[in-house]
């Protein structure tokens, strides 16, 4: 008789757990189009902060290529100390300048790395017509004996390339 | 008697579930290319060993993660100033460490940090120049200091 009661017990904790197990897998995509337990901490950590609100994924930027935009891409790694430096001061002076900065983490898609030929994060790329024109490979300077580029040197690539196509 | 079969299918489901959220994960094979925090790990028998995760960059990288075995020494006296010596968790000690995240008598285990960082791959290709240039550890450490420590 004890054995109606445990198995009353048993069966209701294996509806939990199935119930667990159909509910963790509809957990909804982030704008990274992966649920948030299968990003990378960093990427976490930045879901909500406004200066990462323009992210690009692989098929927009492989689509923008195709269609011969022109086009700013911002690549960076959520885990990049150069790049928390930099995007905080970066995407707030290209929304004041109209720039509609892509935003590429390289973090989730390492494969563009390569595909990219993006030799280290921050770089910022300015595509004409679907094809390279410049890029700007670095952050904003620490000081002045290391490497890196003064808010101008950014703002001058933005106003240089804005004409071309911003799209 | 009927009870128990009543017991056998629940109590079969819950085993099979737990068995399931516990294998979730998958098994994890250090010498395959694994998540450790923000970075990719991958365990090899050697630093003449390259991790399969090097395909993703670009050839410069590729080749600055081949001659770590043939710089460790300086790199290992070297600091890097990426910013990830400064980390709250498990903070980087040295240039190495940037590239190699552990090493013991199992093997090296690469790390992918450098992939992405412009300092920690910068860092490399001055060793490999003053290097060949016949500098001394001491005069590479001291340019190292000149040339990219912020606060220099």
């Amino acid at each position: 008789m004890n054995a109606k009661k445990l198995s009353i017990f048993f069966g209701a904790l294996a509806v939990l757990i199935v119930a667990l197990v159909v509910l963790n897998n509809m957990k909804p995509d982030t704008v990274y189009g992966k649920p948030a337990d299968k990003l990378f901490p960093a990427t976490r950590d930045i879901l909500k902060d406004p200066n990462y609100n323009n992210i690009m994924l692989p098929d927009e930027l492989n689509k923008k290529i195709a269609d011969k935009d022109s086009f700013f891409v911002y690549f960076f790694a959520s885990d990049c100390p150069h790049c928390r430096v930099t995007t905080p001061q970066l995407k707030p002076l290209a929304d004041d300048l109209g720039i509609n900065l892509h935003q590429f983490n390289l973090r989730e898609f390492g494969e563009y790395f390569d595909k990219m030929n993006i030799e280290a994060t921050p770089t910022l790329v300015y595509f004409k017509d679907g094809v390279e024109s410049e890029r700007m490979q670095g952050g904003l300077k620490e000081s002045e004996t290391t490497l890196g580029y003064s808010l101008d040197d950014f703002k001058a690539f933005f106003e240089k390339h804005k004409p071309e196509g911003n799209s | 008697m009927k009870a128990k079969w009543l017991l056998a299918l629940p109590a079969a489901v819950l085993a099979g579930g737990i068995l399931l959220v516990a294998c979730g994960g998958g098994g994890s094979n250090a010498s395959e290319p694994h998540r450790h925090g923000n970075e990719m790990w991958e365990q090899k028998a050697s630093l003449a060993n390259m991790p399969s995760f090097l395909d993703k960059y670009s050839g410069r990288t590729r080749h600055l993660y081949s001659v770590v075995g043939k710089y460790e020494e300086i790199m290992k006296m070297v600091n890097c100033y990426c910013g990830c010596m400064k980390y709250e968790d498990d903070p980087h000690g040295s240039l190495f460490r940037c590239y190699v995240a552990e090493q013991n008598e199992s093997g090296v285990t690469w790390t992918d940090h450098s992939g992405q960082c412009g300092i920690c791959t910068e860092e490399l290709v001055k060793i490999e120049e003053w290097t060949k240039q016949g500098k001394s550890h001491d005069e590479i450490h001291q340019l190292i200091e000149d040339n990219f420590n912020p606060n220099a």
